[in-house]
């Protein structure tokens, strides 16, 4: 079978592995993409670790660790479509890919959950933004360095007399970390909502037997797309719901 | 063309160790040191992410080429975090800039420039 094996390529594998580069190559500059934020969130995590402790707390670790769990799962599915399109049961593969996209599903119906409760304790940066430490239930942190910060520098900062309690200025910082919990979250909400399309498309074509030992470029590609989204994910997790 | 994919087991057996280290993760927060908390989190993410990338990814079967373009991306984030940190790291802090002599005079050489030069000064400054 040499039908897909277009005209500038030698054959099969040569196309196989150009399709693969290509990926890769694309990920690479997703990496870069993820990592403007991630070192965002390490600058800002270096000059407030206190606030991140506190707005930390406040997420749901039993949410964040079954998306998690639910993530590597869909992982596993995709893996196993692979194996299955490249042993010539390309049925099979759209049923690991109809896995993959329900898990895929489900993490982000629980991320909409624990969005909307951001939402109902107005922990969404803007206007609204509220935080209070007595309430979220705030641990003292031991061991952080004390970087001293001049307060101008925090974003959206308020000088007026009068608004720069401790509490105020803490409020500010912890509104800092959920903008980077939404900016990181909803980026990698959107390469889900990407990868289960892309899947779906695959699903389709899988069902139809038209991936095989010979030619099985499309789900392959696709899962790595799909497994880059939950290495995301695994950094993620700890550092946005696992910080003491 | 020989598909060179992971095999099933080994993708069960690979998924089963990335949930002990998800559950070991967990049990890590409760670190109370905060630095040593980081530590053992981001190295315990590394090896998943490794575990992902070598055996779902498929990489332990990729040519040269195609590891390099693996390893490109996470060199050119560890590059971007090592310069900016090494920053960070090495700041003196804000207090003692500002009540270092050079800080202090500041005002004053900034009001004395202004007087020289007022060209140079936005309107709506005042100084």
């Amino acid at each position: 079978m040499t039908g897909h094996v277009a005209h500038h390529f030698d054959d099969a594998e040569q196309q196989f592995h150009a399709a693969n580069l290509g990926m890769w190559i694309f990920l690479a500059t997703e990496v870069m993409f993820f990592g403007s934020l991630f070192a965002a969130y390490t600058a800002y995590r270096y000059m407030f670790p206190e606030a991140f402790v506190a707005g930390s707390h406040s997420l749901d670790v039993v949410m964040g660790t079954i998306n998690t769990a639910v993530l590597l799962l869909s992982s596993l599915f995709v893996a196993l479509a692979v194996n299955a399109a490249a042993t010539n049961r390309s049925r099979a593969a759209a049923g690991f890919l109809v896995g993959a996209i329900v898990m895929g599903v489900v993490f982000l119906g629980i991320k909409a959950v624990e969005y909307a409760d951001k939402f109902a304790h107005n922990h969404v940066p803007g206007a609204h933004f509220q935080f209070h430490r007595e309430s979220e239930g705030e641990h003292a942190v031991d061991g952080e360095h004390h970087v001293s910060v001049n307060e101008s520098a925090i974003p959206g900062g308020d000088f007026q007399a009068g608004h720069n309690s401790p509490d105020r200025t803490l409020e500010k910082r912890v509104e800092l970390f959920f903008s980077l919990y939404f900016a990181m979250t909803g980026l990698h909400a959107l390469h889900m909502v990407i990868g289960v399309v892309l899947l779906g498309i695959v699903a389709y074509q899988a069902w139809r037997g038209a991936y095989s030992q010979t030619y099985f470029t499309p789900v392959e590609v696709s899962g790595l797309y799909w497994h880059f989204v939950d290495i995301v994910w695994v950094f993620l997790f700890p550092l946005l719901y696992l910080i003491r | 063309m020989a598909a060179h994919v992971t095999s099933s087991r080994s993708c069960y057996i690979v998924f089963g160790a990335l949930l002990v280290l998800l559950v070991l993760t967990v049990i890590a927060a409760g670190i109370e040191n905060h630095t040593l908390g980081i530590i053992v989190a981001l190295l315990i993410a590394t090896v998943k992410a490794l575990l992902i990338i070598v055996y779902f990814m498929n990489v332990r079967f990729a040519d040269w080429v195609t590891r390099l373009a693996v390893a490109a991306g996470f060199v050119g984030l560890i590059v971007l975090l090592a310069f900016m940190m090494s920053d960070y790291l090495t700041r003196d802090p804000v207090d003692e800039i500002e009540t270092s002599p050079v800080t202090r005079a500041a005002p004053e050489a900034f009001e004395a420039l202004a007087l020289l030069h007022p060209e140079a000064f936005a309107p709506g400054i005042s100084v």
